[in-house]
């Protein structure tokens, strides 16, 4: 090595050092420094995932020791869409995995991370709402990646994707401070359910919107499943009930066509229930476009259970 | 692949060490490799797009060179018309068939042209001019004509450029390839600091206003005119950042392996003239329509109302360069008459002595005056079409919805995110001209040596940490 080269490499070495340093002080400040309850990051970075919500509060909930009959995962729809006191009714324990936008990697690496804790392997319900087939990955991974309690989670979703967001959110969460809540979610009930009493009070206007599938969360969802299979896990893929909507059907129809093609390359039923006849079409089971309400989470959990025991996927306990 | 993303973060060092490391023979073939890689890294088989230009305008430069006479002329032309069809082909083709279409309609012709299903290829028209700027030279004999086929492909496809210029004149770069650049403290340290500064101005202040740009003209006719004046404000400012950010680093990517490419901004909107502003914005264009458009249309040699006529000529040709839509056409008129009016004014004293000022405070008003002239122009270059470009001027000239509150899609990152991005937006400006003399080295001499480390240090954590990382594309990509 010449002196000019050593030269240019002590100079990169120190200007590293120096950014390094400059990162930590800036990120300290900005993740602990706080304004009207939200971190100074915030308002310099609207992006950053905010402190608190869901996966705040079902990482909090979940108890290994707990023995769970039934886990859920997916998005909003799962979290909001199986309830477990009525499920409870039929003598199962259900755990809902469920967050915000939650992509197929992130439900992946849910999977991976709270089933092999629970003892006895439990059924599991992929709740498979059309657009977690176009979601994006950095989105529901910061907001996991802030909030699990979990900090195995936390790296393991670092080092899924290991680029500057996700490096940045994971510093986020290390330097941010423990007792602060940016998002509060005033309906959560218990074991990651979230109740929603409001009803659907609008006509909804016809839907335009294309089907853009994402190949990442494609790959993701069919990952997922491999990986069930192999460590010999029951599963099921659900779509629960939307409201009826003109248009709705070309943009589930292509939608409904990739999760029935990858259940069936699993050997896993997909239970389709998006467009469900005299159920769609009443407005008072819905609280808005896409989520049911606590009527319809009543309903769609009683038909769902109904159509687990007619597949024989789940066996009704007997009653003691 | 994007000089803002991961992948350039670990190509870059990469390619950088090899080419030191490599015996300076083969330094041409990682460097061509290294560009294949990284325009693949966009839609991969169009490559073959570019390597059909490259072969045409090679072979033509050869052909110039060995013939004599009017074949020469027959070979220039035979050049600049199949490389102009490969543009038109991609970029201009649904333009046309679309209006075609459009004016059957009107006259009530029921015939229709199909459209051409395709995307156009990422920096078309960049390297397209490149390789018509080797053809021209050649054959006014400025240029000797490359034999070597890896390095007129290189010239073509050096990636520091190849996707958004500078847009090189072969006299500058080819010669260059051929020189053996060693490692050198001086040229990494100068371009490192110009891709710190490039990238700065991109992820930090032109992706972090380019959501309430998109905002304010979604829906022009929704927004306050206080709120479309600041948005057109925003944009002026965005894509400034955003090109002149890309220029920065591609010149500084460059100049980290010793090359020495032309500089394309320097500072346009303290500009106290429109001409000025051109002599200040996208350089290597504006000088590339003036030596191979204006100039052989006679340039200023010709009478006054034949000059004013060319002039407005090359700016529309010009802002269709930009974009195959009405808007930029009118853009670029918009600017061509802005020229004419100012070479009409030069008449009188008072106007000549003010536009040639070097009093700042008269410098300054002048660039205040300007920048609304080439804020009426962003206008059009922003709107998605004429119409739009109207509702956003009628919007601010009539008062439209008078209200300074934000628009509620802005609201959602709050009244304190918004005061944070106005003020870094205005710090920007204030501090442009001398951050940018900065960068260029002006004031080395007069500052310490930790200071100028710590202060790129602090910009590159600024960078990694308050930054728009992921796909966001440069704007000018799509030119």
């Amino acid at each position: 090595m010449t002196a000019g080269s050593r030269n240019i490499v002590s100079h990169i070495v120190v200007f590293s050092l120096l950014t390094l340093f400059f990162y930590l002080i800036l990120a300290f400040g900005l993740n602990r420094l706080a304004c009207s309850g939200r971190r100074l990051m915030l308002y310099v970075h609207p992006m950053t995932p905010r402190v608190g919500g869901q996966e705040f509060l079902f990482t909090r909930d979940f108890d290994p020791d707990e023995q769970y009959d039934i886990f859920v995962v997916g998005s909003s729809h799962a979290y909001r869409g199986y309830d477990p006191r009525v499920f409870q009714k039929h003598h199962f324990r259900l755990f809902n995995a469920g967050s915000s936008a939650q992509h197929p990697v992130v439900t992946g690496l849910v999977l991976k991370n709270m089933l092999p804790q629970i003892k006895k392997k439990p059924f599991v319900i992929i709740d498979v709402y059309d657009r977690i087939l176009e979601l994006d990955f950095q989105e529901s991974s910061g907001r996991m990646m802030m909030n699990c309690s979990d900090p195995n989670l936390a790296k393991q979703i670092l080092f899924y994707r290991l680029d500057v967001v996700t490096i940045n959110n994971f510093i986020s969460r290390i330097l941010k401070s423990p007792d602060l809540k940016e998002v509060e979610i005033k309906d959560y009930v218990q074991d990651g359910y979230c109740m929603r009493r409001d009803t659907l009070d609008v006509e909804l206007d016809p839907f335009t919107q294309e089907f853009v599938l994402n190949l990442d969360a494609v790959n993701g969802l069919e990952t997922c499943l491999n990986w069930l299979n192999m460590q010999g896990y029951s599963f099921v893929l659900v779509s629960h009930p939307m409201p009826k909507q003109s248009g709705f059907e070309a943009y589930h129809t292509p939608a409904a066509k990739v999760i029935e093609s990858m259940a069936t390359r699993q050997g896993a039923y997909f239970l389709d229930f998006t467009e469900l006849s005299d159920f769609s079409e009443h407005r008072y089971y819905f609280s808005d476009e896409t989520h049911l309400n606590q009527q319809g989470v009543e309903a769609f959990n009683g038909i769902l259970l109904d159509s687990l025991y007619a597949l024989s996927v789940l066996k009704q306990p007997a009653i003691p | 692949m994007l000089f803002n993303s991961f992948e350039f973060l670990v190509f870059f060092p990469i390619v950088t060490i090899l080419y030191f490391v490599l015996p300076h023979k083969f330094r041409w073939l990682l460097l061509l490799a290294a560009s294949c890689v990284f325009y693949m890294f966009f839609i991969p088989y169009y490559i073959v797009i570019l390597f059909v230009t490259i072969v045409i305008d090679y072979l033509a430069g050869i052909w110039i060179e060995d013939s004599q006479g009017k074949r020469r002329k027959y070979y220039l032309w035979g050049s600049i018309v199949s490389t102009c069809l490969v543009l038109f082909i991609f970029k201009y083709y649904n333009f046309f068939i679309g209006n075609f279409n459009e004016l059957a309609k009107l006259i009530g012709w029921n015939y229709s042209l199909d459209l051409l299903g395709i995307i156009l290829p990422i920096g078309l028209s960049f390297h397209t001019f490149q390789s018509l700027s080797y053809v021209v030279e050649v054959y006014r004999g400025h240029q000797k004509a490359e034999r070597h086929f890896g390095i007129y492909s290189l010239y073509v496809m050096f990636y520091p450029q190849l996707v958004a210029g500078p847009i090189e004149r072969p006299q500058n770069i080819l010669h260059q390839f051929y020189e053996k650049h060693n490692l050198n403290y001086a040229d990494v340290s100068a371009g490192i600091k110009l891709m710190i500064w490039g990238l700065f101005k991109k992820v930090v202040i032109a992706d972090n206003i380019a959501e309430m740009v998109d905002i304010v003209f979604a829906h022009p006719d929704q927004m306050s005119w206080q709120w479309l004046l600041l948005g057109s404000y925003l944009f002026a400012i965005q894509i400034y950042c955003d090109f002149s950010g890309y220029s920065d680093m591609a010149i500084g990517a460059a100049r980290v392996m010793g090359y020495r490419l032309m500089e394309n901004f320097n500072t346009p909107y303290i500009s106290n003239s429109i001409k000025e502003f051109w002599s200040r914005w996208h350089i290597s264009l504006s000088t590339w329509f003036r030596d191979y458009v204006y100039i052989p249309l006679g340039g200023n040699r010709v009478p006054g109302a034949r000059k004013e006529l060319n002039l407005l000529a090359v700016f529309a040709v010009s802002g269709f360069w930009h974009g195959a839509n009405w808007t930029f056409v009118v853009w670029g008129l918009l600017h061509g008459f802005y020229n004419v009016l100012e070479n009409m004014m030069k008449k009188y004293n008072w106007f000549r002595s003010w536009i040639e000022t070097k009093v700042s405070w008269k410098r300054t008003i002048g660039a205040i005056i300007v920048f609304q002239f080439v804020v009426l122009g962003w206008i059009f270059f922003r709107a998605t079409s004429i119409h739009d470009a109207w509702l956003v001027i009628k919007g601010i000239l009539t008062g439209q919805h008078s209200s300074w509150a934000p628009p509620e899609e802005i609201m959602i990152f709050g009244y304190l995110s918004l005061a944070y991005k106005l003020l870094l937006v205005t710090l920007f400006m204030l501090m442009d001209l001398t951050i940018h003399r900065f960068t260029r080295g002006y004031y080395d001499h007069r500052t310490k040596h930790w200071f100028r480390l710590s202060f790129y240090a602090y910009l590159a954590a600024l960078i990694v940490l308050i930054g728009y990382w992921g796909d966001v594309e440069f704007i000018y990509f799509q030119f």
